[in-house]
């Protein structure tokens, strides 16, 4: 294959959002302005909504400030109003173990907010004509067509315990999120006990949408092997848990690759 | 399902493996773009385990590990709080084909700075960064362009579980960054707060040092 990636690396959100892309036809001026343009997006995202910013919109709501209705009269109500929907849903489909609303310190979408910004960095390279595109916002990711005409990207999921290692390797179609409690220590929060949780190790979602993705991937780590039955892999969601205990469980379609049977597996140990 | 012992991982390999693997003829831009700062992006070297010759990379050697592919590029991406924030300290923006073909292309020239790499043995310690659950701050020695060691200057954790964990995480990621293999995979998720911090005050210290 002869077309060479493009790889680009953003600190926004509190994070490295990364980006590689397959540029097909694209030629480099409209490729570097698509990628401004992604980032741009991404900083615009984090400035509406980073809870770690107080000047914030999404802080304003948190501390009672200011409403929806409020923000929408400075023209912000539309698209917080979209994303606190979008958590509703996800908290309905979860059963309420993705619950921005019930966390220490108000409404906090987050746990959506950075798959769903990585979402429509994607977007903005798709809409620029490129042919293939990944996003990855501090591990959640957001894809569209493939590293090269056929192919898949492909995304190590690191292992929970092991930090020189990856627990798989999995093809990305859409969104790919991993949730879990190691390294930050009981990071998620379980809205429904009203404590930290550390149901899983690792929660790892594939599918059609980012931000759900990102936002599965939490309610899993919480929610924990025993119930898992709420994911809606009828709607093109997959996922790959490891338990506390080093169990996998594989829900839904996942496309897990064999790195031994690919040059994937050819790194050293 | 397999569980693989790939040697690799974490946000620190897989930004460095990304960007590696992407680099035969290909551009590797890191850059801080600011909402609507227009500075454009700052061009960045671009080190891969099939650009040894790459005039510009930073390749990364110590002790054992082999020579490798770390991208330790450096930019505008100042890992300052400000420079997040929107207000770019880059240089200068160079145009996206330069960086494509920056093989053939001196790093000062390329920056449109006269900060060619000083020789020598050389140590700064990058800005302190802020995790979320601590901040985490790394000493980089480079001699002329190579990185030879990575130390952690300064870490602040609150919570005794931070503090573990990032015991047995850092020494991990120092051997990433130092080992940096090239694994044929787009991305890493998983990746966590406190390997992002790293790279941050690594890249903020190779931006004191000038080493592109």
């Amino acid at each position: 294959m002869s077309g060479g990636l493009v790889g680009h690396a953003e600190v926004v959100m509190g994070t490295v959002v990364s980006f590689v892309v397959a540029p097909g036809a694209l030629g480099p001026a409209p490729l570097e302005a698509a990628l401004h343009e992604a980032c741009a997006e991404l900083h615009r995202i984090d400035a509406v909504f980073s809870t770690w910013k107080p000047e914030s919109p999404i802080s304003r709501l948190r501390r009672g400030e200011v409403t929806l209705g409020g923000l929408a009269l400075e023209g912000l109500g539309d698209e917080v109003a979209a994303v606190l929907a979008a958590c509703e849903g996800a908290r309905a489909v979860s059963g309420g173990c993705f619950d921005p609303w019930a966390l220490p310190g108000g409404i906090d979408p987050s746990g959506y907010v950075k798959g769903w910004a990585a979402g429509r960095a994607r977007d903005r390279l798709v809409d620029a004509g490129v042919d293939g595109v990944l996003v990855n916002a501090g591990g959640d990711i957001a894809t569209a067509g493939g590293p090269a005409p056929g192919a898949h990207w492909r995304v190590g999921v690191r292992h929970p315990w092991r930090a020189d290692a990856l627990a798989c390797v999995v093809e990305a179609d859409g969104a790919v999120a991993t949730s879990g409690s190691y390294e930050r220590g009981a990071h998620l929060f379980d809205p429904r006990a009203g404590r930290p949780s550390l149901a899983l190790a690792s929660a790892t979602v594939v599918g059609p949408d980012p931000g759900l993705a990102d936002a599965y991937a939490t309610a899993l780590a919480v929610s924990g092997l025993e119930r898992t039955d709420w994911l809606p892999t009828t709607a093109g969601y997959g996922a790959y848990l490891i338990g506390n205990d080093g169990s996998e469980v594989v829900l839904g379609e996942v496309a897990v690759i064999d790195p031994a049977a690919t040059d994937a597996g050819a790194a050293p140990s | 399902m397999k569980r693989t012992p790939i040697v690799l991982v974490a946000t620190v390999a897989g930004f460095a493996g990304v960007l590696s693997f992407h680099t035969k003829g290909t551009s590797v831009t890191l850059s801080t773009v600011g909402p609507s700062s227009g500075s454009g992006s700052a061009s960045a070297a671009a080190g891969g385990a099939g650009t040894a010759s790459h005039p510009s990379s930073t390749s990364v050697t110590s002790g054992s590990h082999h020579a490798s592919s770390s991208s330790t590029g450096s930019s505008g991406a100042s890992s300052s709080t400000s420079a997040k924030a929107g207000g770019t300290t880059t240089t200068t923006a160079a145009p996206p084909s330069s960086t494509a073909h920056a093989t053939t292309t001196a790093p000062a020239a390329r920056s449109g700075a006269s900060r060619a790499p000083a020789a020598g043995v050389r140590s700064v310690t990058g800005a302190a960064e802020n995790f979320g659950y601590g901040v985490l701050a790394v000493k980089v020695t480079v001699n002329g362009t190579k990185i030879t060691s990575l130390k952690v200057a300064n870490l602040q954790v609150a919570e005794p579980t931070s503090q573990y964990i990032c015991q047995q995480a850092i020494p991990m990621l120092h051997s990433e960054v130092l080992q940096a293999q090239s694994t044929r995979i787009n991305a890493i998720t998983g990746a966590t707060y406190t390997s992002e911090a790293y790279a941050y005050s690594i890249q903020s210290a190779l931006d004191k040092l000038h080493v592109k």
